[in-house]
């Protein structure tokens, strides 16, 4: 198996401060279309194998609905993924439905309206990221897919297996208490742009 | 599942296994993954892969077997000979190859894996001579599989939690 250095102490830290600056941004976004108070717990940052990336929930056949984007520039590449539980994703459309005064939802629009706080959420995040980074950072249109959460990583693993078998990830979960409700954030960038994040930052 | 039993054998992305009856084997929640079953019943040798990409020649990394479809097959085959297999009788199922999302912008090359390594399964079976007897591929929900090596049957699930005997 290749590997990943294990980044020092120093990076490690400085890719939190990151990953906690983009995502509080990103739940800011969030709570402001929700008008709801949301708490975020402070981003992790691990070095796992990828297969590892299901055992964060029930395995991999538990229920998710996934939305996948990936933010680009020149030397910045990233792929972001908000991952609901299955349930839990209703309910945020739910939430969202019942402000804007509908009343029964379709499966295209529940779909619909998840893509959006996806491209919401992780708008905020890579414009938050562009900011410290002094660059344009820009993202693609977000893509959603409600399965078995192994099936729905593994077609974007296998694009990440290319390189190696590990990933640097960076992890931020996100919850509406008075609605348990809760999602998580997923931030994984290449090789490549983590290089230029340390060096942009000053960290060799 | 509702077979799912102490005896059960789990294979993980990435790897495989070769088994003799009495024995039971799954992987789970195969998206754009193959799973391919290999099976000779009269020896009574099976085996089970969970591989990510078509061909090892464009991948980097590539050290690992069971990650690709035609280093994998050819492993499979020369272990089960060894177990007492004739790659004669040996027979195929495939399972998976799902696209999940629509369209991937922004990847190169790898956006429609499930559907190139489907072709690449097929291909590389079908040089060395062996039948793909049945099959469950495509589509865009993901399935995961129950290979029994006492009969070669396939039991598949998806999210619906539809089963089907293959």
């Amino acid at each position: 198996m290749s590997s990943i250095k294990r980044p020092s102490y120093l990076r490690i830290d400085a890719l939190k401060e990151l990953g906690n600056i983009g995502s509080a941004h990103a739940v800011t976004g969030l709570s402001k279309l929700l008008k709801k108070r949301i708490d975020v717990s402070i981003t992790d940052v691990e070095i796992i194998p990828i297969q590892i990336i299901y055992n964060l929930f029930n395995g991999p056949e538990s229920m998710v609905s996934v939305v996948y984007l990936e933010g680009y520039t020149d030397d910045f590449r990233s792929m972001m993924f908000l991952i609901f539980p299955y349930q839990e994703a209703d309910k945020m459309v739910k939430m969202i439905a019942k402000s804007s005064g509908r009343e029964k939802e379709s499966e295209e629009y529940c779909m619909s309206v998840l893509k959006e706080v996806g491209n919401i959420m992780c708008g905020c995040y890579f414009n938050t990221m562009s900011v410290f980074l002094k660059k344009k950072i820009m993202h693609s249109v977000p893509q959603i897919s409600r399965d078995m959460l192994g099936a729905v990583m593994d077609s974007i693993l296998v694009d990440l297996s290319v390189e190696s078998d590990y990933a640097i990830v960076l992890e931020t979960a996100f919850n509406l208490t008075e609605e348990e409700c809760k999602g998580f954030l997923f931030l994984i960038p290449t090789t490549e742009t983590l290089e230029m994040i340390f060096s942009t930052i000053g960290i060799e | 599942m509702k077979n799912t039993g102490s005896n059960v054998v789990r294979v993980m992305m990435a790897e495989y296994r070769i088994m003799k009856t009495p024995a039971r084997m799954m992987t789970m929640a195969l998206g754009s993954c193959l799973g391919i079953v290999l099976y000779d019943g009269r020896a009574g040798v099976g085996a089970l892969a969970h591989v990510m990409h078509p061909s090892w020649k464009k991948v980097k990394n590539n050290s690992n077997k069971g990650k690709f479809v035609d280093t994998a097959i050819e492993v499979m085959i020369s272990e089960m000979s060894e177990a007492g297999g004739d790659p004669n009788r040996i027979a195929a199922k495939l399972f998976g190859g799902a696209t999940m999302f629509d369209s991937r912008p922004n990847c190169r090359g790898v956006i429609q894996i499930g559907a190139l390594n489907i072709r690449a399964a097929r291909e590389v079976l079908d040089s060395k001579g062996i039948p793909v007897v049945s099959e469950s591929v495509g589509g865009s929900r993901g399935r995961t599989i129950l290979f029994d090596l006492s009969d070669g049957s396939v039991l598949v699930r998806d999210i619906t939690g539809k089963e089907k005997v293959m």
